[in-house]
C-alpha cells in the first residue's frame, strides 16, 4: 500500500476527528510503513487531549463564575421588558397609522413613486435576510430617538474573530438604502449586516442584524 | 455518514411564538437553551485570549440573556435558533471587549483570584495564545469543540455548514496549532 502526502493527511484527519479508529487497517498500514506517521499521530492526539483537558477546565471555571446568574429570573425579566416595549410600540403605531394612511393616499395619487419595502416590514425587522439581488432595496424598521441616526455595518460572515465591519456608513434618518453597483461590489458575500441606532450623543442604543448573500 | 444538518425552522419558530405567548413549557425550553449563553461566551473569551475576566463574563451573560429575549421577534426562522443566539453572543461579546478596551482600568487592590493563572497553567496559557493566533473559522471550530464541548454535528448545525466542513476546519486548526506549539519534522510519503 502506498501513501502520498494527501492520503496521509486524510488519514490523520479521519483519526483526529473520530471518523476512523487507530485500529483501522489502513491507519495501521500507515503506522507501520510511513516514516514519522506514528509519531505525528501521537503528537496530534496529545494535542487533542491537551485541548480536551484545558477546555474542560475553562468550562468549569466559567460554570462556577456564572452559577449564580439567575437564568430563570432573567428570562422572566427579559420577557416583561419585551412586552413593555411591544406595548409602547403598539401605542406609537396607532399614531403612526394616520401618518401612514396619508403616505398610502399620496402613493395612490402619485403613481410615479416606488413602493417602499419599509411598509411591509414588521417592527424590528430588516430586509434582506437571506438571498438578495442587485435590485434589492435594503430596508430596516426599528425605533430611532429624536436626533438619532442609523448606521449600517457590513461584516464578512466568516469574520468570527473580531467582527470588524469591512464597510460602514451613516444612513442618517433614512430607513432604506439602494446600493449602487459600485457599493454592491463593496459588500462581502456572504455577509452579516447590521443596523445600529445611535442617539444624539452617538451612543449605541439599539441594533439589529441579519445574514444575507447574493443570488 | 449523513452530512445534513438537523435544523427544524418550524419547531424553532413555534418555540419562539410559544415563548412570546408565555407558554410555561416553552419558557422552560428556552431557559435551557439560554443556559448555553455562559458557555458560548466562555468559549469566545478563551478564543480571544481572555480579554474579559470571570466577573465580566457573569455580567455579560446576564446582559446577553436579556438582549436575546428583547430581540426574540427578530428571529425569522431562516437559520437555527441556536445559531441566531450564537451570533448575538458573538456580537455582544465583541462589543463588551471594545467597551472594556475603551474604559481606563482602575488600579485595583483586590484582583479576582480566579483569573490569576496558577503556576502550573503555563501550558494552558500557551495553548490559549496559540488558538488566538490560529484565528478564523479554524479557531472557531477548535473552541466550539473543546471549550464549549459540542460535537461536530452540533457545531455544523449551529453554523449551518456540513459536518464534513467543520471536521476539515477543525483538522486545519489542529494542524496550525501544532505548527505554532510544536514545530516538527515532516512525515515522509512512502
Amino acid at each position: 500500500m502506498t501513501f502520498d502526502e494527501s492520503k496521509i493527511e486524510a488519514l490523520l484527519e479521519a483519526v483526529v476527528t473520530g471518523e476512523r479508529s487507530e485500529s483501522d487497517a489502513e491507519v495501521q498500514a500507515a503506522v507501520h510503513s510511513v516514516p514519522g506517521f506514528a509519531e505525528r499521530l501521537a503528537t496530534l492526539r496529545g494535542l487533542v487531549a491537551d485541548l480536551d483537558a484545558i477546555g474542560a477546565d475553562e468550562r468549569l471555571a466559567v460554570a462556577e463564575a456564572t452559577a449564580s446568574v439567575p437564568i430563570e429570573a432573567l428570562v422572566e425579566r427579559g420577557l416583561d421588558a419585551r412586552d413593555r416595549t411591544r406595548s409602547r410600540r403598539r401605542a406609537i403605531s396607532w399614531s403612526a397609522a394616520a401618518a401612514l394612511l396619508v403616505g398610502v393616499v399620496s402613493f395612490v395619487w402619485w403613481p410615479g413613486s416606488q413602493p417602499d419595502v419599509y411598509l411591509d416590514l414588521r417592527d424590528r425587522e430588516m430586509h434582506p435576510a437571506g438571498i438578495y439581488s442587485a435590485a434589492t432595496e435594503f430596508a430596516w424598521r426599528l425605533d430611532r430617538p429624536v436626533g438619532g441616526r442609523y448606521e449600517l455595518r457590513f461584516y464578512r460572515e466568516d469574520d468570527v474573530d473580531r467582527f470588524e465591519p469591512v464597510w460602514r456608513f451613516d444612513a442618517g434618518d433614512a430607513t432604506t438604502w439602494k446600493p449602487t453597483p459600485q457599493q454592491l461590489e463593496r459588500l462581502p458575500n456572504p455577509m452579516l449586516w447590521e443596523v445600529v441606532v445611535r442617539d444624539v450623543d452617538d451612543r449605541r442604543v439599539d441594533d439589529i442584524f441579519a445574514r444575507a448573500h447574493r443570488d | 455518514m449523513d452530512d445534513r444538518n438537523e435544523f427544524d425552522p418550524e419547531a424553532d419558530l413555534a418555540l419562539v411564538a410559544a415563548v412570546a405567548r408565555r407558554d410555561a413549557s416553552a419558557i422552560e425550553q428556552m431557559t435551557r437553551r439560554l443556559e448555553r449563553v455562559a458557555k458560548i461566551l466562555g468559549a469566545q473569551n478563551a478564543r480571544m485570549g481572555r480579554p474579559l475576566d470571570l466577573h465580566d463574563l457573569a455580567d455579560l451573560t446576564q446582559d446577553v440573556v436579556i438582549v436575546v429575549l428583547r430581540k426574540l421577534d427578530e428571529y425569522g426562522g431562516r437559520g437555527p435558533l441556536d445559531g441566531w443566539i450564537y451570533r448575538i453572543c458573538c456580537f455582544e461579546f465583541m462589543n463588551a471587549v471594545r467597551r472594556k478596551q475603551r474604559t481606563p482600568r482602575p488600579v485595583a487592590d483586590t484582583e479576582p483570584l480566579a483569573d490569576v493563572p496558577a503556576p502550573e497553567s503555563g501550558e494552558r496559557e500557551r495553548v490559549l495564545l496559540a488558538i488566538e493566533r490560529v484565528g478564523g473559522v479554524e479557531a472557531e471550530a477548535l473552541t466550539l469543540k473543546h471549550f464549549e464541548g459540542l460535537t461536530f454535528e452540533e457545531i455544523a448545525a449551529r453554523l449551518e455548514v456540513p459536518p464534513s466542513t467543520i471536521k476539515t476546519r477543525y483538522y486545519r486548526g489542529i494542524h496550525k496549532l501544532e505548527a505554532i506549539l510544536r514545530p516538527r519534522k515532516g512525515v515522509e510519503s512512502s
